[in-house]
């Protein structure tokens, strides 16, 4: 991540250079073929990254699940997903412009399995059944900076840095407890949803296909830091996975194909 | 050219639409049922030994024991007897063994110590220590012989588990006859497994084991 800041950092610094002397896209002669901004939707794949994808279900003695270790506490059981959204921005020089995405981006539970193996364990019963609500859903709120480096006349390559507002849920867990053929009822880890501050840093490629129409393929990189305070219900006993505050980094790195309606071109 | 245009777009919104399909068909349930795998050990033996606590060397053991736990026999109930002094404190310890691999070495009352068990004698009592949380064992006393024994011997459950706020377990007790006539009658004792139901009461869960000790005050 440091990496991609400094990257971005210095083309920023760059483009400024740049912009000095075509403060106005519109009135440049040598651009013949910039357009002044767009609006598109975008979609794609999003894969889920660091401790929030782990699915840690570590046990002590007698099946006790380890309540302080590290592990137990970050794993999240975050799969992939899928992410879309609209976004749009409006070039006040040849290179920098400033614009905005609102994305919604869903993502799979993933480590069922051993999460109700786990389960199963702590409490010695017969059969434990875990079934799992909603995963993981995040909408982004973002604005900041876009950058475009012309390759040609129809192909550009593209970058931006935004930051803003992201709100997070978590999935709902039901666990079902059943044990010499008596069942013992559910307990409940409800969904939670959470606000936090984010950022996106994305690259990529744009083509123009005619003056109003554009597509682009990109890559972005997003993260935000929300703070869960999980209510868990009918929760009897101390035993067994239980989460009452979950704040691990949710990272995820988004391929998106979008397409574009050009605004301004000549 | 236009075609071509036409056909990319197209392709473009028909791609987006697939992938918010994905999306929103990813919101479905997910289930997994996990049966518990067989288990490596059986709870055939139970010992309850009672220390007089004013006279520690006079210590009364009694086992009740079924090495087929599949109900092929009946139990062997020819240890489970207990031998009370009137008016006098008993500290309790229960312990839960597996003899299905050491038939031929049972522990007996007269020579039971939980310390030096056969090799192949498995404590399961240690885990059950482990798992305190959803286990409550009960006591239930019948009347029998004369003055009855419900009224003549008080049960008192000394360890906690930790659940918030702590809840009875029942693996160390402390059992008070009273300073009255020569009683008698059968208790009961039955380990209640409470996962998540666990709230001090015997009645929710399952029953690891149910079994019963003819007792004597005299």
């Amino acid at each position: 991540m440091k990496k991609l800041s400094i990257i971005i950092l210095a083309l920023t610094l760059y483009i400024g250079a740049n912009a000095q002397d075509a403060s106005n896209p519109a009135k440049s002669a040598d651009n013949s073929t910039m357009t002044n901004g767009f609006i598109g939707l975008l979609g794609g794949y999003s894969l889920s990254m660091g401790n929030w994808t782990h699915t840690s279900y570590i046990t002590g003695d007698a099946g006790k699940w380890l309540s302080n270790n590290p592990d137990n506490l970050s794993a999240g059981f975050a799969g992939n997903g899928s992410t879309f959204g609209i976004e749009g921005a409006w070039y006040f020089c040849k290179n920098v412009g400033i614009g905005g995405l609102v994305s919604y981006s869903h993502y799979a539970f993933n480590g069922l399995d051993s999460l109700s193996a786990g389960y199963d364990k702590s409490f010695d019963v017969d059969q434990i059944t875990t079934t799992v609500s909603g995963g993981y859903d995040i909408v982004n709120f973002m604005t900041g900076l876009y950058f475009r480096f012309p390759c040609s006349d129809k192909l550009d390559v593209t970058a931006k840095l935004l930051g803003g507002f992201t709100s997070a849920t978590t999935p709902q867990i039901a666990v079902d407890v059943e044990d010499g053929g008596v069942d013992d009822g559910s307990f409940y880890q409800q969904r939670c949803t959470a606000n936090s501050f984010g950022y996106m840093a994305g690259l990529g490629v744009s083509y123009k296909l005619n003056n109003w129409l554009g597509l682009n393929l990109q890559g972005i990189y997003a993260s935000s830091e929300p703070d869960f305070m999980i209510d868990n219900t009918n929760r009897n006993n101390s035993i067994g996975r239980l989460i009452t505050e979950y704040k691990q980094p949710l990272t995820n790195f988004n391929i998106c194909l979008g397409v574009t309606y050009l605004i301004g071109n000549k | 050219m236009k075609k071509s245009v036409f056909y990319v777009t197209g392709a473009a919104i028909v791609a987006f639409a697939g992938m918010m399909f994905t999306a929103s068909s990813c919101n479905k349930s997910e289930q997994v049922v996990t049966p518990h795998p067989p288990a490596n050990e059986f709870l055939t033996t139970v010992v309850m030994q009672c220390i007089n606590n004013n006279a520690p060397h006079d210590t009364e053991t009694c086992i009740w024991r079924d090495l087929t736990p599949s109900g092929t026999n009946p139990p062997d109930t020819s240890e489970a007897f207990l031998n009370l002094a009137r008016n006098t404190t008993y500290a309790v310890k229960l312990y839960a063994l597996d003899e299905t691999k050491s038939p031929t070495a049972l522990v007996d009352t007269n020579h039971f110590n939980i310390n030096k068990l056969p090799s192949t004698t498995v404590d399961v009592q240690i885990e059950l220590e482990q798992r305190v949380n959803y286990h409550l064992i009960c006591f239930t006393l019948t009347q029998g012989t004369g003055v009855g024994l419900v009224n003549d011997l008080n049960i008192v459950r000394d360890d906690y588990d930790n659940n918030n706020p702590p809840l009875q377990v029942g693996f160390v007790d402390t059992f008070t006859t009273l300073n009255t006539a020569v009683s008698g009658g059968r208790m009961e004792v039955v380990q209640h497994h409470q996962p998540n139901v666990k709230n001090g009461s015997c009645e929710p869960g399952s029953i690891d084991y149910d079994v019963f000790f003819n007792v004597n005050v005299r």
